[in-house]
């Protein structure tokens, strides 16, 4: 996962502009050259170790939120050999590189009011430690922070909340603000009947014993019992250990009378051209080589079986294409058309066709392996000069 | 002259050409035959009254059904209003909806055939030949469900996910203005293996006030109101034909035999010594009686054996509505939006049966401090977890309050509904499983699978591949996204 992001910095230059996807992602990421890396709606996380290395000067972050799962809040977060520019960055953990914000950050992450009077005031205190001066900011109307600009060194914090109706359940965002934003949460009930809390001392930040994580890594091993599904979006991609292991079934199916629509599988080798004699499987020639891609004449499907794959095939692509001999009809023209890879006639991951176009063929799913991974990528490619062009493209001649 | 097996070519209003195979004695129903294109992916029925097929008002109706009305066709393509491509999808394979209106050789419709699944294939029965049969749910909730082979069958989950499939399905129709009409085990096959259902016989649809029905309905599941005025003349204003409310009497028929595996309204009583047929007409008519009636046991049979009250306390309600309130009075009826409402509440309280050998496997759990199986009798030893889904109030920052709860299983997916407080359960919802709970080394755990921002209890990020332990007491963010829900656990 940090390949990907890793990769769109190796091809940022010096001075550009690093934009990275919405989602999260295991890192760690390393900035080695000036650049500005902007996130939008980015994670980057890490069990342990930082999450983000600079080892140049003149970067900049931006828009990123920085988490190690695993360490303590002692673990770096970023590290900046050199510093950086900071903005709208959120992190978990220490950093390094910044200056006073070095030092530990000693505040709760998660502040526990328990039960409360509710249509009351109550109040509660903790007491932190803070490396510089920073803001506390909540959008919970009802809950205050006394003082709520707090300075470097120890600083006692008075909690209020007041007017809550009976049975609210609190589960409030606080953000500390330093040059880095830091979230917390403060969680509670409030209830009828209960006397109001008054100035209970709920946290200190030299008695805190820093507790490992409650995060628990290495469940891949734990599979479900129930089978999951996955529907795919056009550009998406998807490991398919997961889905439908290596050996599956491909089925195409539309809402359309009277349009005939063929696969046609193309095993390409890394110079993208057909594998082989037989590196295109369809209705013609029903099977490769050794059996890894077979087409059933009597329901259409395509059969894979990925392990068999002969190692010089990089890439397979399943294309379908309208079969019409007279003037030409195009993919607009088809009624939901739909791909569904089925192992034991039950589909784990289906691919709706949507805005393909109007082209007679469609490059439909492209199969390829990504850290010895098998993974499939909904392309969903519309391709007007129709199979003999296709063909031709692949390395394949077609004899009229 | 034509004979079996020659191939023929229809032409469609849009100006597709179609073949296929001529049958000299096609199947043949009331008011249609059906022909088969050679792939038989598609069903091609002809009407067997020339002047049903010349009928004007027929002819639009059709129509309107394959295109305005279409709830499997997205708006884009023609579809009923608001359709987007994914729920056109989502409904396509629970209705068996025209796809196309046949011109010459005369008018017709085209259909797609029934998926495979709604068909017995050579394993189902080890005594009857029943390969290549539809699976009408008389199959499985009749006499001769003793003939099916046990693989057939299902479980009680199974038949709870039907029931919310076609709930579902009747509420589409329902937004749409539309009713079925003749909604009955003929005309809804049920997959017991997969929990699926699809509506078939689209074409006798109603348009309220616009296309009168063409049919009454089916002995078993016509409203009591329609059988008592069906004698009325057509013009008779006191004449009671099938419209929306008497699908909302058909429809929890059909539920409470997918779940007790019996008719809600057929018991002892006899209600006429003159002929079976006015004691029939009685029983499903005028003098209709819920054999579960609580004001009136004249109807219940000696050996009911599971009953309503082993249902959720929601579901025992909508029941008692539908089949004592409501029997009689048609306004009184729940609609389809309150039976996928409520069946979906159920389906959260499933819980697995400890007897291996409980052919139903899943009970509703209704009383948490007695949680025994109504089928079998077994109490549940193994500790139960719950999870309490809240939602944060609309303008509130930081104020929840509780929306549902799930009682989790080992194996059990969640989705995005049990994430965000703005999903539901229904057919715009994604599929996509985002994290599981299994049982592992003593330890419950939530696995996430794809779930952006969740939290633990403590609140650290919990990424995808990773997990946290559910534990009593705990509480945590199943995610920090904008809706995303706070959820208790309780160990019981």
């Amino acid at each position: 996962m940090a390949d990907i992001l890793n990769d769109i910095l190796s091809r940022t230059p010096a001075g550009g502009t690093a934009l990275l996807p919405a989602g999260e992602f295991e890192g760690p990421i390393y900035i080695t050259k000036p650049l500005r890396l902007v996130g939008n709606n980015t994670t980057v996380w890490t069990r342990h170790g930082s999450v983000i290395e600079v080892t140049c000067a003149g970067a900049a972050i931006e828009g990123i939120r920085a988490e190690n799962t695993e360490s303590d809040c002692s673990g770096v977060a970023i590290l900046a050999r050199y510093g950086a520019i900071v903005k709208d960055v959120e992190v978990f953990g220490a950093v390094q590189g910044f200056g006073n914000e070095d030092r530990p950050f000693r505040f709760p992450r998660l502040i526990d009011f328990g039960s409360f009077a509710a249509g009351q005031r109550n109040s509660c205190r903790i007491i932190v430690n803070m490396s510089t001066d920073a803001d506390i900011i909540c959008n919970t109307a009802g809950l205050s922070f006394s003082p709520s600009h707090l300075t470097a060194g120890d600083n006692e914090i008075t909690i209020t909340a007041e007017d809550f109706s009976a049975n609210s359940i609190l589960y409030a965002e606080v953000l500390v603000k330093t040059q880095f934003t830091r979230r917390c949460y403060i969680k509670g009930r409030a209830e009828n009947g209960i006397p109001p809390i008054n100035g209970k001392l709920l946290y200190e930040y030299y008695k805190d014993n820093e507790s490992s994580s409650d995060v628990i890594s290495a469940v891949t091993s734990i599979p479900i019992h129930e089978t999951p599904r996955a529907d795919l979006r056009k550009g998406q991609r998807l490991t398919l250990q997961t889905y439908v292991g290596t050996s599956f079934d491909i089925r195409c199916s539309h809402y359309t009378p009277g349009i005939e629509i063929d696969p046609y599988v193309f095993l390409l080798d890394d110079d993208s051209k057909a594998f082989g004699y037989k590196g295109m499987i369809f209705f013609g020639n029903d099977s490769s080589e050794n059996g890894s891609v077979r087409y059933h004449a009597n329901n259409g499907l395509i059969s894979i079986d990925l392990e068999k794959i002969d190692y010089r095939v990089k890439r397979v692509i399943v294309t379908y294409s309208i079969y019409e001999d007279l003037t030409g009809l195009g993919f607009a023209q088809v009624r939901s058309p739909r791909i569904a890879l089925e192992v034991n006639g039950s589909e784990r991951v289906t691919y709706n066709m949507y805005n393909i176009g109007n082209a007679p063929t469609v490059m439909a799913l492209e199969f390829y392996k990504y850290n010895e991974e098998w993974r499939v990528y909904a392309a969903g490619m519309g391709y007007n000069d129709g199979m003999v062009k296709l063909c031709n493209r692949f390395g394949i001649s077609v004899i009229d | 002259m034509m004979k079996s097996g020659d191939i023929l070519t229809a032409t469609l209003e849009s100006g597709e050409t179609l073949e296929y195979v001529f049958s000299a004695n096609p199947p043949r129903g009331g008011m249609k035959h059906t022909f088969f294109t050679p792939d038989r992916k598609y069903a091609v029925q002809f009407f067997n009254n020339p002047k049903d097929a010349q009928s004007m008002l027929m002819q639009e109706r059709i129509r309107a059904i394959v295109s305005i009305y279409n709830p499997t066709l997205s708006e884009k393509q023609g579809g009923a209003l608001g359709n987007t491509e994914k729920t056109a999808d989502y409904f396509r394979t629970r209705f068996c909806w025209p796809v196309g209106v046949v011109k010459t050789p005369e008018f017709g419709i085209v259909c797609p055939t029934y998926p495979q699944g709604f068909f017995f294939d050579e394993n189902a029965s080890a005594v009857l030949p029943i390969k290549g049969k539809d699976k009408k749910s008389t199959w499985f909730t009749g006499r001769n469900r003793k003939y099916l082979n046990k693989s057939e069958l299902g479980d009680f989950r199974m038949m709870l996910k039907i029931a919310i499939g076609l709930s579902r399905s009747v509420r589409r129709l329902h937004q749409a203005g539309l009713a079925h009409s003749d909604l009955s085990c003929n005309n809804v096959l049920i997959d017991p293996k997969t929990g699926s259902s699809v509506v078939i016989d689209i074409d006798s649809l109603v348009v309220p006030n616009k296309y009168a029905p063409e049919v009454c309905g089916t002995r078993g599941y016509i409203a009591p109101e329609v059988l008592a005025t069906m004698e009325r003349d057509s013009n008779d204003p006191h004449r009671c034909l099938p419209c929306v409310q008497t699908d909302l009497h058909a429809l929890p028929v059909l539920i409470y035999e997918y779940l007790f595996l019996r008719h809600p309204l057929v018991g002892p009583k006899i209600y006429s010594t003159e002929s079976a047929e006015k004691d029939d007409h009685l029983a499903m008519g005028p003098m209709a009686t819920f054999i579960e009636n609580p004001n009136d046991r004249s109807n219940r049979p000696e050996d009911l054996g599971v009953t309503i009250a082993s249902l959720s306390e929601g579901l025992e309600k909508m029941f008692l509505q539908a089949f004592v309130d409501g029997l009689h009075k048609p306004s009184e009826r729940p609609s389809a939006m309150e039976w996928e409402s409520e069946l979906l509440r159920a389906w959260n309280r499933l819980v697995p049966c400890e007897n291996e050998s409980c052919d139903k496997r899943w009970f509703i759990l209704r009383d948490e401090k007695e949680p025994v199986c109504p089928f079998c009798g077994t109490c549940k030893n193994q500790q139960l977890l719950k999870l309490c889904f809240k939602g944060e109030i609309r303008g509130k920052n930081g104020i929840y309050r509780e929306k549902n709860e799930v009682f989790v299983y080992d194996g059990m997916p969640l989705f995005d509904w049990h994430i965000f407080s703005n999903i539901h359960n229904d057919e715009k919802a994604s599929p996509e499983m985002r994290a599981y709970i299994r049982r592992h080394k003593d330890m419950w755990l939530l696995i996430n699978n794809g779930a952006e921002g969740m939290l633990s209890p403590s609140g650290r990020l919990v990424p995808k591949g990773t997990a946290i332990e559910l534990k009593d007491g705990i509480q945590f963010r199943i995610s920090d996204r904008e809706n995303g829900m706070l959820v208790d656990v309780t160990f019981i």
